[in-house]
């Protein structure tokens, strides 16, 4: 048995709207799998569907040779599904709420005490074994989750959004523990909303619409990018993209923090001309401009387009 | 086992749940200590105005036995007949009585005698009962009269009145608290089953549990048994504290076995536990819950006979009361209580019972099922 995940065609509707809309996808095993897209595009109905939450409408899914529909309680056992909203008891202990995951999953009490206090040490909650859920902060709830989702040793592992709303080194020490998982040969399919953690992936797909656009290695993305991107830093950047935008001779201009990324289908050299007469004529100065290579980000954002 | 694990789950929930400890032992006697005092199908002191217009020894004999009566508290005596409106209108009095002059004259004259009663209505029911309180007494007073007239005369020895000699059998000195007290602990058990089971399930929909608990190799009858009987062990609990606090303080009479008192409560639960478990199975928050469940115990409380009393419903109400599930279970309460019922008296209360908890039990888990899809 290998723990992969296939999707084909797979499509699922709410009433008129389609959420998956023919929808084709493949996890290897003990693969580390980002899901990236924009909100409503079927990241949640998708992991969903795979847990056996949601049935699809048509198209064929197994993860390790088992249909989620009709063999999930097989599926079940070496299955981890941590929702977009994991949630725990509140007014159970750090260990009160592992050890009734143990129990549900049925993990023998000896073997229990030593994943539990694996887990414990992973997650750096050790100190913390009494306090009530409730009590966490988010970063511990969010990994507390992922050691109730990981206690039954799942050899896959849908992750929905596992680390929205908590602080950068949380993030970090839960990617981390994904690593380590992923290293032990477990099929990792997570979906995030941040880039840096797209670029910790093996591979990232990118959905939207209901559909995969496209699936490759991190590194592999910027490649894909077709046009040129000039980066721009003006004093007035808000101002300095509405002047570029305007001028019309750009497919996209888009403005990040301190830098703006301008785009189109030409070479360097013309292109840089061209914003500086344009900027020149809204007397906007520019103290940097230069062509750099595209992120994941904006191969996205031209992949929406 | 599974199941094992949900229930120790759910009892370390409990424990931690202060609302919850409240509900289990606070709310039951307090319950009782109130409504034991309150719900009541006695009147009593009502306040009264009496016109005596006679001033005679008779007229005063009537007063004294409607003063000693117990049930009227004679607070105004008005000589002057117009001013009775006043005092029903500002509402200082309930009941107005009206001895009418030459009350005594026309009575030994074998003349016939008028009294007048007048009553506020606004609450039919305890005026009702307070004209029959009256009527009754004035009824008791006219034997009288007539016993001794009779005695007097030359037919005396020659005519018997009839006199019930009543002896009142099972609740012998007609005691509200042990008709009472039964019914309330019936109904407590019934609304704090329903309503925690109700909450139970959907607290963890609520809250987002429930999906963790579906993708885990967990059966759905495995998670059904496993929330259903801490909460059936939470009714037991209920009403064990209800009934010694019953016992205790109102002094409530267990002439018949306690075993089967228990061993009823188990088949009613199912009926109020699938209650919960449909409510929970529909409702998507603990509010919704909440209110669905108060509704539908308001049904089974006003059409129970607990407060109102069923002979006096429309036809179709009293056929209606017929399917109300408490309704027998106080009834079963009170057989065994104060009657000391065994098995063989209450057959019949005993197949309805378990019908009506199989059918809704029934009907619950397969929402449940439908639902948890």
């Amino acid at each position: 048995m290998t723990a992969d995940i296939h999707c084909d065609n797979v499509a699922k509707r709410y009433g008129s709207v389609a959420a998956l809309d023919g929808l084709d996808l493949q996890v290897r095993e003990a693969e580390m799998h980002g899901l990236i897209g924009p909100d409503g595009a079927g990241k949640t109905t998708l992991l969903r569907i795979l847990c056996g939450l949601l049935f699809a409408d048509s198209g064929r899914i197994r993860l390790a040779d088992h249909d989620p529909r009709t063999q999930s309680r097989a599926l079940r056992a070496f299955l981890g599904y941590m929702p977009q909203r994991f949630s725990l008891y509140p007014d159970l202990t750090v260990t009160e709420n592992l050890r009734f995951f143990a129990d549900l999953f049925q993990v023998k009490p000896d073997e229990r005490e030593k994943r539990l206090q694996r887990l414990l040490s992973f997650s750096r909650l050790g100190p913390f074994s009494e306090r009530k859920a409730a009590a966490l902060s988010g970063g511990m709830k969010q990994k507390l989750a992922l050691s109730c989702t990981l206690i039954h040793t799942p050899r896959i592992l849908l992750l929905d959004e596992p680390t929205t709303g908590v602080d950068p080194v949380s993030r970090r020490e839960f990617w981390d523990i994904l690593a380590e998982m992923r290293g032990e040969g477990v099929t990792i399919l997570v979906s995030t909303p941040y880039m840096d953690e797209a670029a910790r992936c093996d591979r990232i797909s990118f959905i939207h619409k209901g559909k995969v656009l496209v699936t490759d290695a991190p590194a592999n993305i910027p490649g894909l990018y077709r046009q040129q991107l000039l980066e721009v830093k003006t004093a007035e950047n808000v101002a300095a993209a509405r002047a570029i935008q305007a001028d019309g001779g750009f497919s996209s201009v888009q403005v990040f923090g301190d830098r703006i990324h301008v785009s189109a289908a030409g070479d360097a050299a013309s292109m840089r001309k061209r914003v500086q007469a344009c900027l020149q004529q809204h007397h906007i100065s520019i103290e940097e401009i230069r062509p750099v290579p595209a992120t994941i980000e904006d191969v996205f954002v031209e992949l929406l387009r | 086992m599974r199941i094992a694990a949900i229930i120790r789950k759910e009892f370390l929930q409990v424990r931690r749940d202060r609302s919850m400890m409240a509900i289990l032992f606070v709310v039951p006697i307090v319950q009782l200590l109130i409504l034991g005092y309150i719900i009541s199908a006695e009147v009593k002191n009502i306040q009264t105005v009496i016109c005596d217009l006679d001033q005679t020894p008779v007229s005063r004999q009537v007063i004294e036995r409607i003063r000693n009566s117990g049930y009227f508290n004679v607070r105004y005596f008005e000589r002057e007949e117009n001013r009775l409106a006043d005092y029903l209108d500002s509402g200082r009095t309930t009941v107005a009585v009206v001895l009418p002059r030459d009350f005594a004259k026309h009575l030994t004259n074998n003349q016939p005698v008028d009294i007048q009663v007048l009553m506020d209505g606004q609450d039919s029911n305890t005026s009702s009962i307070a004209l029959g309180y009256i009527a009754g007494i004035l009824e008791s007073f006219m034997t009288d009269q007539l016993g001794a007239q009779l005695a007097a005369s030359a037919a005396g020895p020659h005519v018997h009145l009839i006199t019930p000699s009543i002896r009142v059998w099972f609740n012998e000195n007609l005691r509200n608290s042990d008709y009472m007290v039964p019914g309330i602990v019936v109904f407590l058990l019934t609304l704090v089953t329903s309503l925690v089971s109700a909450m139970g399930l959907v607290r963890e929909r609520e809250i987002g549990t429930l999906d963790q608990l579906l993708v885990a190799p967990v059966k759905k009858h495995q998670l059904l048994i496993g929330k259903i009987i801490p909460f059936a062990v939470l009714g037991f609990i209920e009403v064990s504290v209800a009934l010694l606090f019953a016992k205790l303080f109102y002094q409530i009479p267990i002439v018949g076995s306690l075993g089967l008192f228990f061993l009823f409560t188990a088949v009613y639960l199912f009926t109020t536990l699938g209650i919960g478990l449909a409510v929970s199975a529909s409702a998507r928050t603990q509010q919704q819950a909440m209110y669905l469940t108060l509704f539908l115990l308001m049904f089974f409380l006003l059409m129970s006979g607990f407060l109102f009393p069923i002979e006096n419903m429309p036809v179709a109400m009293r056929y209606l009361s017929k399917i109300n599930p408490m309704s027998y279970l106080i009834l079963v309460v009170r057989e065994i209580f104060i009657k000391g019922a065994t098995l063989h008296h209450l057959y019949t209360q005993g197949v309805v019972l378990l019908g009506s908890g199989m059918l809704i039990f029934t009907f619950a888990t397969l929402r449940f099922q439908s639902r948890m899809k």
